[in-house]
């Protein structure tokens, strides 16, 4: 019972963390209709933002930890999207209307440009980063076995809740969330009751890359190691994730992500961890013969 | 050509077309076309299928660029060029407002939501572009209640306030016409252009059209461009009429005008006298 929690716990925080990517692959799917398969490379830029912060507020001096995280959080929330918007507005932009395979080798081009370019710019070796939480609780005890619930894991819950909350409050209930579905729905007609369309695509794209960057800050501070490779792996789950959910659909990318994230966590601990990934994709493949829109999608019905 | 001096004595202009022409590869599908639209006017735009009349509207909406041409609409901020304005900008700032043939609703939205996404600039402003909704700033509040309360007005109007609720793609075919009016209209536009509003509508219900659209010239004093095949629409509300044949303008005038046209009858009934109930 013990060890089952345990491996809840640490299901749940990697479940968080895909959660987070899958919003923007979900988002970005919803609006325009393409998988941004450079929206990984977006995570592994955020988690970069944050640890070049850190190392910033180190040499500044600000070493009380909940006002430097704080900082990093916020840095990397409007240093990333400025990534994921010209990301947009360089690449995805002009293609816009041409036929879904160019966007998408476009889309894989951008993952190749920005990992290299990241790997130019900050080095090919890993990143490591002291752990700034430590401690946490011992919330149960079997035998020898305890299991610990970090300071750090219900920090990562709490963000990724509130930030989920607030971002689903933006899409039900603002503006731009509702111009958001409307472009959703139809792009033309949305434009010809005055909505920007292009400055639309454009804040869901910044929107995604927003809580992507907060993922690239979890990863960071959870594992303690970056590389420029790590948004590949990282992508391709929360694109799972997504598609698990039913892509399209943003309280089906939060859900996708967690089961992503528990089963990866309960195959490691109960089968073998060399095979997890394995888990996780067999799932999506079942998932895609039985229900091919996934858990929350919507079948999409074509008009005449 | 009487048609010119009829406008100008019965309103003034606010849509000015000059030698439209809109080519597909080599089908010419508007050849120099030149028209004007009054303010608190019906003005109709009718002629046999394949005629161009929509094209015209996809100009005048920004879907298409015309190859040539002059689009003016006279907004009372100024004139504006349409064949160089964005698709969004036309809405936004020019304020025309369409409706589709094939109806166009946010299906998955509520009946409600239909009509308060088409007052987005409105409610953007007001709320700071977005933020001021999140923390839901009194600014905001009274613009949304504003929204709502125009909404409501036109659920009103339109009987449908008992479905506000429903999604839009739920509701019966003749309700998604009227909706797609009122939607139109809630963008407060000068000039609303509609795409065969009749089009699948039975006799009833095109009576009731012809009602709304009548209340939507003299009560909201905004100019109707109507592209329509139904006569009894045509016929019985339009201030205005434009004919068009294989994308040439045929004949432009009143409805008594054009119902004796010799061109008119010619295009829709080959060589017959009376064309008074030409169907097209």
């Amino acid at each position: 019972m013990a060890y089952f929690t345990q491996q809840l716990i640490n299901g749940l925080t990697l479940g968080s963390i895909y959660g987070l990517i899958a919003i923007g692959y979900t988002l970005v799917y919803g609006i325009i209709g393409m998988i941004n398969f450079a929206h990984g490379e977006i995570f592994m830029i955020g988690a970069f933002i944050s640890i070049i912060a850190f190392l910033v507020l180190g040499i500044l001096g600000v070493t009380w930890i909940p006002l430097a995280l704080l900082i990093v959080l916020i840095a990397t929330m409007i240093l990333t999207p400025v990534y994921g918007w010209a990301l947009e507005r360089v690449a995805y932009r002009p293609l816009r209307g041409s036929p879904r395979l160019a966007a998408l080798i476009t889309a894989i081009g951008m993952s190749i440009f920005l990992q290299n370019y990241v790997q130019l710019v900050q080095g090919a070796r890993i990143k490591p980063m002291q752990p700034v939480i430590s401690g946490g609780f011992e919330i149960m005890r079997e035998g020898s076995f305890t299991v610990a619930l970090s300071y750090l894991q219900i920090l990562i819950f709490v963000v990724t809740v509130v930030l989920m909350v607030v971002f689903t409050l933006v899409i039900a209930r603002t503006e731009l969330g509702r111009a958001q579905r409307a472009c959703e729905q139809d792009l033309g007609m949305a434009a010809l009751l005055g909505i920007d369309v292009d400055r639309t695509i454009s804040l869901t794209f910044v929107m995604g890359a927003a809580l992507a960057s907060v993922a690239g800050l979890i990863f960071l501070i959870n594992y303690g190691v970056i590389d420029f490779y790590i948004g590949f792996l990282a992508g391709i789950k929360a694109f799972t994730a997504a598609v698990l959910g039913g892509i399209g659909s943003l309280p089906g990318a939060m859900l996708g992500g967690l089961l992503i994230g528990l089963i990866e966590s309960f195959w490691s601990a109960y089968f073998t961890v060399e095979y997890k990934d394995v888990a996780a994709y067999s799932v999506l493949v079942l998932v895609l013969i039985f229900r091919p829109t996934g858990l929350l999608g919507k079948p999409d019905i074509e008009k005449v | 050509m009487s048609a010119e001096a009829d406008i100008a004595a019965s309103g003034k202009p606010l849509l000015t077309v000059e030698h439209l022409t809109m080519r597909f590869g080599g089908l010419v599908a508007i050849d120099d076309v030149s028209f004007q639209a009054a303010d608190e006017r019906i003005t109709s735009i009718i002629g046999p299928n394949g005629a161009g009349k929509t094209t015209v509207f996809n100009c005048l909406t920004g879907f298409y660029k015309p190859d040539v041409g002059r689009l003016v609409l006279h907004h009372p901020n100024g004139d504006f060029l349409l064949e160089r304005m964005e698709g969004f900008l036309i809405a936004r700032n020019a304020s025309i407002a369409r409706t589709f043939q094939n109806i166009r609703l946010f299906p998955r939205m509520t009946v409600l939501e239909n009509l308060i996404v088409a007052q987005h600039n409105v409610l953007m402003r007001a709320s700071a572009f977005t933020l001021g909704g999140l923390l839901g700033s009194a600014r905001y509040r009274d613009a949304e209640e504003e929204a709502v309360d125009l909404a409501r007005y036109w659920l009103d109007r339109m009987g449908l306030t008992d479905q506000a609720d429903w999604e839009a793609g739920n509701l019966p075919y003749g309700d998604q016409r009227r909706l797609e009016i009122a939607r139109a209209m809630c963008t407060k536009p000068v000039l609303l252009c509609l795409d065969e509003p009749a089009a699948g509508l039975n006799l009833r219900e095109s009576a009731e059209l012809n009602e709304l659209l009548v209340f939507i010239r003299d009560e909201h004093r905004i100019g109707l461009l109507l592209v329509e095949h139904d006569m009894s629409v045509v016929m019985g509300i339009s201030d205005h009429i434009v004919v068009l044949d294989y994308g040439r303008k045929i004949s432009d005038g009143t409805p008594d005008f054009v119902r004796n046209d010799p061109a008119v009858i010619r295009a829709y009934l080959g060589e017959e006298e009376d064309g008074e109930e030409g169907y097209g």
